[in-house]
């Protein structure tokens, strides 16, 4: 007798879903509102500005909690199950290198499957050759290398996770021993001018390699296997193979930038390095001389560029000839590299021969379809590659099938859809609201300049000299006395009254150093601890691992407590990222200590929350989290005219795992009292 | 004849109760996380007049051991003094007696009077097993026990549609005395929703004998002897606990409960289940839930999964017997089938 299939009445159909939709809906709402509320709030209560919603945003912020809605529910009906299964019947049915092999695969193929390159990219957008030219090597020229190294650490590290389930090790040691070391190149990097630039790199990658679609997996996996070896009982099982893909790929960046640096220049400034001196050193970031020189338009100075030619006149020329060949801008057009990148001196001599600079940019338009078209695209690259993989293993090595092939199809579906409309809305609503408040938030700290008018009285022209340049282009000054000095000032006619006789002359006063106020320093610190807690609860990977945490420990750990301490160790590594923004304190100063406080914890801390604390660290930064911070970390550093937007995001991965390690303690301490007053109130029946 | 033995204590002592179970002569032990909820009571802080009352919740294992009944007693007397049982707060252990299927003996033993019976509670909403528990500490009734499994069943046969149902249960397990257990369960239900649909459901089994833990609350003492000491106290000197009868069962119950079913239990490594879950649903099987647990009596701790389901009386003979046949192609991979008998179940439209 087969059980037959029970069809239901339409509308009890329709009430089955529309309570299973509006449920999950619900949750994600909850996920993301505070961090929407947050920011809205934020821009119209503290900074003043006006607007509240837009179109974009609002359709940006609607997209985003279905694409979150979806996505979390395709891993929990797809990818996770796929994952678990396979790490279920992996160590029996295969042999040991099969599964180191597994591993590497599976670490190397995620890794290029996460846009993470691309973050970093934009963080290092800013960086000059001349002065980190090893960053430069690894970021413009050679990012496959950087990708590549960061997949084999993430391959090494999912293969040395699986082997760790499958002989039942604890995690300690393979921090124990991995940290000290990480660390110790680190210092040794900070003694090199060539290598100390890629520090902040190497720690960020180690935070974004690991994304959305890796993280569930991963874990899913890695129960999985340990599970079904045996060797560890307990609720630790399975947790902390994230931990290590965060530590191994900065090891292994740091290495490959070592190799990279024996073949590179060292530091220079930026004359010497167009110079005609150093052009064969020059050359070994550019293919030729053409791209050199088109790197001294787009991100040279002017010095840069009048080095890069053999003496005025040529500089010149190539000045004038802008106008007609457009290959020295890269594309860009010449009214926006006269905004952004020629100095006062080149508009004006444009402006002299007849180019005008422009009256104003163009409002921005976000066009949303191509958006959509190109997140679709990498979430296709982020979730297609390790599917494909894992259904080979279950389907061809395992010979076993998805238990639901219906359900796990509707899983790859909603993730991909999911993840698609969670990064458009993302791009579209959240980042430039994020972007918006980080570009404004250094006004909060940044006391401006002001000018101040001073009238000198018996002026008159008598006190006018000019001058004359090459071109015959004249102009007047005057020569001004103040404070016992004598100074030359250009004269302006429209601020000369020759009936009165006055001349106004206009002082710029500059702030006295630090331009900071300290209530503008405790909003933005406020403001960046907000952000990182809010984006963080939103955040779909660490809401997997809440989930998984709180399934594993029967509930006696739960999914909220470990989200909300993740997200106040978000919080805190924001609230030191801005810190070493605002004060340019060095990466190893923050993270040097921070790492080598999590020694002893980790070594203190119950074996069931060591995994769950380092993993903790590894899943934080995800799609909801790293455009929003890096908004915020690229706004502050541009306004104070710092080389990197690097670092905060390996802040908001280290704080994390001490946050979670104090919640773990918390937790034992508190079990630990109820079992003592157990004892203690019980009778003595002994 | 055997016996199922499950001893539930916090996770710290459970590695311990392994290793000397270690050589006893066991057919299998089976490991499974759990969580005790008891009620904590605080001053409120600050010095505030009053005491907060909120619930804890302590990691806990339950270890399913069945061996023979010959060495059921050996073996309890071991556990309890191993893991200091007699303090209220440390644990429980209780002892069932267990039909192994065998096409000759297909027959739950029939316990006569028992005096103590186990209510298990499996329950579909998330956070229902937190409320249940809730229920179960205001009502006086014992320590419950909350873990996890998956169920399947109508879900099965609903198609893509299934997804809409979570498959995921939360089991609530309260030892209560056999003669309150129909009022108790009537309680249950109507405090934890059992009488919606999907709600989930509630059964009965004979507990015959066990240390219960009657420690439901924790915090500072009032009295010269806690409640558990003067409820001991009287026990011992009326001789049973019948005294204690709170609930009167009315003549016409509110919620019509099942009587003669069966409750068939199987264990299997891990991925095996679906096999025999497809053979007990196609022999007429209603469903079942699957509970995740770690087969310790093998040398490692190897993944293993539990199916138990219930069924009627009149159904469960077909039910057996396909269990025992799918189960015989997988050889020791399935553990034994136990049959046990439920006095009394519920589930919504029953």
């Amino acid at each position: 007798m087969k059980q037959q299939r029970i069809t239901l009445p339409p509308q009890y159909m329709l009430t089955l879903v529309t309570r299973y939709v509006t449920g999950k809906f619900r949750e994600q709402v909850r996920s993301v509102a505070f961090i929407i509320i947050y920011l809205l709030a934020f821009q119209m209560v503290i900074l003043g500005s006006p607007g509240g919603m837009s179109l974009g945003i609002t359709l940006g912020i609607i997209a985003v909690i279905l694409g979150l809605t979806l996505f979390m529910e395709g891993l929990t009906l797809g990818l996770m199950p796929l994952g678990e299964t396979v790490g279920l019947l992996l160590p029996g049915k295969s042999r040991l290198f099969q599964v180191i092999i597994f591993g590497l695969l599976i670490g190397f193929i995620s890794t290029l499957a996460e846009p993470a390159i691309s973050i970093l990219r934009t963080a290092g957008s800013e960086t000059a050759v001349w002065e980190a030219p090893v960053l430069f090597h690894l970021l413009e020229r050679s990012p496959g290398m950087l990708i590549g190294s960061v997949g084999v650490g993430v391959g090494l590290a999912v293969a040395a996770s699986l082997i760790r389930y499958q002989y039942g090790f604890s995690l300690k040691p393979f921090i124990l021993i991995t940290l000290p070391i990480v660390l110790g190149v680190t210092l040794l990097f900070t003694t090199s001018d060539k290598l100390s630039s890629t520090i902040a790199l190497a720690w960020d990658t180690g935070a974004v390699t690991t994304g959305p679609v890796t993280v569930p997996l991963v874990l899913a996996l890695s129960i999985g296997v340990a599970r079904a070896s045996g060797k560890q009982h307990g609720t630790s099982a399975g947790f902390g193979s994230i931990a290590l893909a965060s530590l191994f790929p900065v090891l292994c960046v740091m290495l490959l930038s070592f190799g990279l640096s024996l073949t590179l220049p060292d530091p220079m400034d930026e004359t010497s390095f167009f110079s005609a001196e150093h052009r064969d050193q020059a050359l070994v970031f550019f293919p030729d001389e053409q791209t050199l020189e088109q790197h001294a338009y787009i991100r040279g100075s002017e010095d840069g560029r009048r080095a890069f030619y053999e003496d005025e006149q040529a500089y010149r020329q190539a000045l004038s000839s802008l106008a007609e060949n457009h290959s020295l801008l890269a594309g860009m057009s010449l009214s926006q590299w006269l905004a952004e990148h020629a100095t006062e001196q080149e508009r004006k001599y444009m402006e002299a021969e007849g180019i005008s600079s422009p009256s104003g940019k163009d409002p921005y338009q976000i066009p949303v379809p191509e958006l959509l078209q190109e997140e679709s695209v990498s979430a296709l690259r982020a979730v297609i590659p390790l599917t494909g993989l894992l259904l080979f293993v279950l389907l061809v090595l395992l010979k076993q099938r998805p238990r639901y092939t219906d359900e796990f199809l509707l899983g790859i579906a909603l993730t991909l859809v999911g993840m698609a409309l969670l990064t458009t809305g993302i791009r579209i609503g959240l980042a430039p609201l994020g972007d918006t408040l980080g570009r404004q938030l250094p006004r909060m700290y940044q006391v401006e300049d002001h000018e101040q008018s001073i009238p000198i009285t018996g002026f008159d022209k008598q006190l006018l000299y000019e001058d004359i340049s090459l071109e015959g282009e004249r102009q007047q000054f005057f020569y001004l006395r103040e404070n016992g000095e004598t100074r030359r000032v250009l004269y302006a006619p429209d601020r000369h009254d020759p009936e009165t006789a006055v001349y106004t002359y206009t002082r710029t006063i500059l702030p006295a150093a630090p331009a900071i106020t300290a209530l503008g320093i405790a909003v933005v610190l406020i403001f960046a601890f907000g952000l990182g807690y809010g984006s963080t609860l939103a955040e779909p990977a660490l809401n997997a691992l809440g989930r998984k945490v709180e399934e594993m420990t029967i509930g006696t750990v739960r999914r909220r407590g470990v989200i909300r301490a993740v997200s106040v160790g978000v919080g805190v590594g924001l609230v030191l990222g801005v810190l070493r923004i605002l004060y340019e304190l060095p990466i190893t100063l923050l993270i040097v200590p921070l790492y080598l406080l999590l020694i002893p914890l980790t070594v203190w801390t119950d074996r069931d929350f060591v995994g769950v604390s380092w993993d903790s660290g590894g899943v934080t930064t995800g799609p909801v989290t790293v455009p929003l911070v890096m908004a915020l970390g690229l706004g502050m550093s541009g306004a104070m005219q710092s080389i990197e937007g690097f670092g905060i995001l390996a802040m908001a991965s280290v704080c994390p795992i001490l946050s979670v390690q104090v919640y773990g303690f918390l937790i034992r301490l508190k079990e630990k009292r109820t079992m003592k007053e157990i004892q203690q109130e019980a009778p003595d029946e002994q | 004849m055997s016996s199922r033995v499950t001893c539930t204590v916090h996770h710290s002592i459970s590695s311990r109760l392994i290793k000397i179970l270690d050589g006893s002569p066991v057919e299998q032990i089976l490991l499974e996380s759990c969580r005790n909820v008891r009620q904590v009571r605080r001053p409120r802080p600050f010095g505030l007049p009053g005491v907060r009352s909120t619930l804890d919740d302590a990691p806990g294992e339950r270890l399913h051991i069945l061996c023979s009944s010959d060495h059921t007693e050996e073996l309890i007397h071991l556990l309890a003094r191993e893991a200091q049982l007699k303090l209220p707060g440390r644990g429980s252990i209780i002892q069932q007696q267990v039909q192994i299927y065998t096409p000759e003996s297909p027959q739950p033993v029939k316990m006569k009077s028992p005096k103590l019976s186990q209510i298990t509670c499996i329950l579909s909403d998330s956070g229902a097993g937190e409320e249940t528990a809730e229920v179960i500490l205001a009502l006086g009734i014992g320590v419950p026990v909350v873990t996890r499994g998956i169920g399947t069943g109508i879900r099965d046969r609903l198609g893509l549609l299934r997804i809409t149902i979570p498959p995921e249960k939360e089991l609530v397990h309260c030892v209560v005395p056999t003669h309150d257990a129909g009022g108790i369960m009537q309680l249950i239900i109507e405090q934890a929703h059992l009488d919606r649909p999907g709600g989930g459901f509630l059964y009965q089994t004979p507990v015959e004998l066990g240390v219960v833990d009657s420690r439901m609350i924790i915090g500072p003492q009032e009295y010269a002897a806690s409640i558990e000491q003067i409820i001991a106290a009287v026990d011992d000197l009326k001789g049973d606990t019948s005294w204690r009868k709170r609930y009167i069962e009315p003549k016409l119950l509110k919620f019509p409960l099942l009587s003669r079913q069966w409750e068939i239990t199987i264990s299997c490594m891990e991925g095996l289940s679906n096999t025999l879950i497809k053979a007990a649903m196609n022999a007429g099987a209603g469903g079942a839930t699957i509970t995740r647990m770690q087969r310790t009596d093998i040398g490692e701790f190897g993944a293993w999964e539990r199916i138990t389901c219930i069924a009627a009386e009149g159904s469960s003979a077909k039910i057996l017997k396909a269990l025992s046949t799918a189960s015989g192609s997988l050889g020791s991979s399935v553990g034994p089938i136990e049959v046990l008998e439920v006095p009394r179940a519920y589930s919504f439209g029953s």
